[in-house]
């Protein structure tokens, strides 16, 4: 039976990890991420699962590595200073295929930074995984709730693409509190026959060399093979696109202005939809759930005889979101921006002032 | 119905769990509610902030620039936050400490002497208790029964801890009553 709790945003989404049937997870404690490491610190053995603080970031996210080679469902979760240093590794994950599960609790600013919510790590988790050009499917929750149900089927989709997924929360989604349903507990799948996990198959014949670097296969020489199998991933990212893009429409019915927005910054805006819906301003919300593979097909077929002005809303200065919606949306659409940066939350009445600017 | 808190006071007040009090008991009362902590480096004797956001519908943004009711434990969180209720909302001040208050147009002054209700009730540690039985009879956002229910559940898991907690949870019923 799923259970109806009030839990801090990074507890919830922790406890619903281990009702996937996560059952390892290293991860160096960082604001605003720490109550998610505190969580698991004493719950994750309660399931019969290994935690492990980790010296650093570095060493966590090479021990989720090791622990998916070992066939079992895995997880970190860290912020930006943290992920900064995971970089090679997801590097590594990315060119291995191997499914894990990393959690960015974002936080402000780069380098140190602040420690208070913000959306600055869109480019370097939705573009690549370190080095190399490969990438991760990435989801982007605006509730506790919808944080709980993606981690619940995280792992399911990893091991589907046999790729690292990645889930962007913020400071303010993992500090606050409100009303969620965990789910039940269920079982992880017997993994060991997978060919990145070490061991010999169940026919006890050797199994594929898995590298980062797949110089091995029928294409003469490593470059060839290398190149082959890269194109092959872009197949499976292309793919990504028609199979599994997701997006909210928000109030839309006869929409004349559109906001577009993730996490956050999205969740306040439907706060400002409503707001202008009840003064006689018909303004809807596009919000994309995964940031990669990006709606870019919805964003392209905005219709300019329906919608007047469109408004990005992100909390990072400067604008990364803001270009890639621009990128897809028709040219002839008037298109701003409204954005905060530093650490301060994006507000409803500062999202409606932006589109009362726009008409 | 959407209504907004804010509530602050110095780190020892008990603005958080007066908080997560009124998520739990909007929740338990099949309300919408979000809490979303001010958070930093904070220590003991330092100010401390939260904000509750109690509806009948979903909830988008767990924060805002004004709110309906405005909590101010200490003299510096009202100095802070006086100015951060929205016209026709409330200003609840604990006036055993903030002495000198100023009206403001459109906005309802309450005073709640909280240091004397907590001597009543016999501890200074259930003040925020205190607060919480004020808050919930004078916004009637929450059921009572239900609200002392949760707060019995959260505050008073062990038995010694039920008769000063229920004393000081209707201390502030009783206060609010008086006050309305």
């Amino acid at each position: 039976m799923s259970e109806k709790v009030v839990k801090k945003g990074n507890e919830a989404l922790c406890e619903a990890a281990l009702r996937a049937g996560c059952r390892f997870f290293a991860g160096y404690p960082i604001t605003p991420q720490t109550t998610a490491t505190e969580y698991l610190s004493w719950r994750m053995k309660e399931v019969g699962g290994v935690f492990v603080q980790a010296e650093s970031e570095l060493a966590a996210i090479n021990m989720i590595a090791g622990s998916a080679h070992a066939g079992c469902r895995s997880m970190t979760a860290t912020s930006g200073p943290g992920l900064s240093l995971m970089t090679e590794t997801l590097s590594v994950m990315a060119g291995t295929r191997l499914p894990t599960v990393i959690v960015d609790i974002q936080r402000a600013g780069a380098g140190i930074g602040g420690i208070q919510g913000a959306q600055g790590d869109f480019y370097m988790v939705t573009k690549t995984l370190g080095h190399g050009g490969l990438q991760g499917l990435v989801y982007a929750p605006d509730t506790i709730q919808e944080s709980v149900d993606i981690i619940y089927e995280a792992w399911d989709i990893a091991e589907k693409y046999r790729t690292p997924v990645f889930i962007m929360t913020d400071g303010t989604m993992g500090q606050m509190m409100e009303a969620v349903e965990i789910p039940d507990f269920k079982d992880a799948p017997d993994l060991s026959d997978q060919p990145y996990v070490a061991g010999k198959r169940k026919d006890g014949r050797a199994k594929r060399l898995i590298t980062d670097s797949p110089w091995f296969g029928s294409k003469g020489n490593a470059n060839d093979n290398m190149e082959y199998f890269y194109a092959e991933y872009e197949k499976m990212y292309e793919s990504w696109e028609e199979n599994e893009v997701r997006y909210e429409e928000y109030m839309i019915d006869e929409a004349e202005y559109l906001i577009i927005a993730w996490g956050t910054s999205a969740r306040v805006a439907k706060t400002s939809v409503k707001h202008l819906r009840n003064q006689g301003i018909k303004v809807g919300l596009l919000r994309p759930i995964t940031l990669a593979p990006f709606p870019k097909k919805q964003i392209a077929a905005i219709d300019k005889n329906k919608i007047k002005a469109v408004l990005t809303v992100e909390m990072t200065i400067p604008s990364q979101f803001h270009h890639e919606v621009t990128r897809y949306l028709d040219k002839d659409i008037k298109v701003d921006t409204y954005r905060r940066g530093g650490g301060n939350m994006v507000l409803d009445e500062e999202i409606e002032e932006a589109v009362k600017k726009l008409m | 119905m959407e209504n907004s808190y804010l509530l602050a006071g110095f780190g020892g007040q008990g603005v958080q769990t007066l908080g997560q009090l009124l998520t739990y008991a909007a929740s338990d009362a099949n309300k919408f509610a979000t809490y979303l902590p001010a958070y930093g480096g904070e220590m003991r004797g330092g100010t401390s902030n939260c904000t509750v956001k109690i509806s009948d519908e979903q909830i988008g943004a767990p924060a805002a620039r004004n709110y309906n009711y405005v909590v101010v434990l200490n003299l510096p969180s009202y100095n802070a936050f006086k100015t951060r209720v929205k016209p026709g909302g409330t200003l609840f001040v604990n006036s055993s400490l903030i002495k000198e208050t100023e009206a403001q147009e459109g906005i309802k002054l309450v005073c709640v002497p909280l240091a004397e209700l907590a001597a009543e009730a016999g501890s200074a540690v259930v003040a925020n208790v205190i607060m919480f039985g004020f808050i919930c009879a004078y916004t009637d956002d929450i059921d009572l029964d239900k609200a002392k229910e949760t707060m019995l559940k959260k505050m008073a898991y062990k038995e010694q801890f039920v008769a000063i907690n229920t004393k000081a949870f209707e201390l502030g019923v009783k206060k609010a009553i008086e006050l309305k």
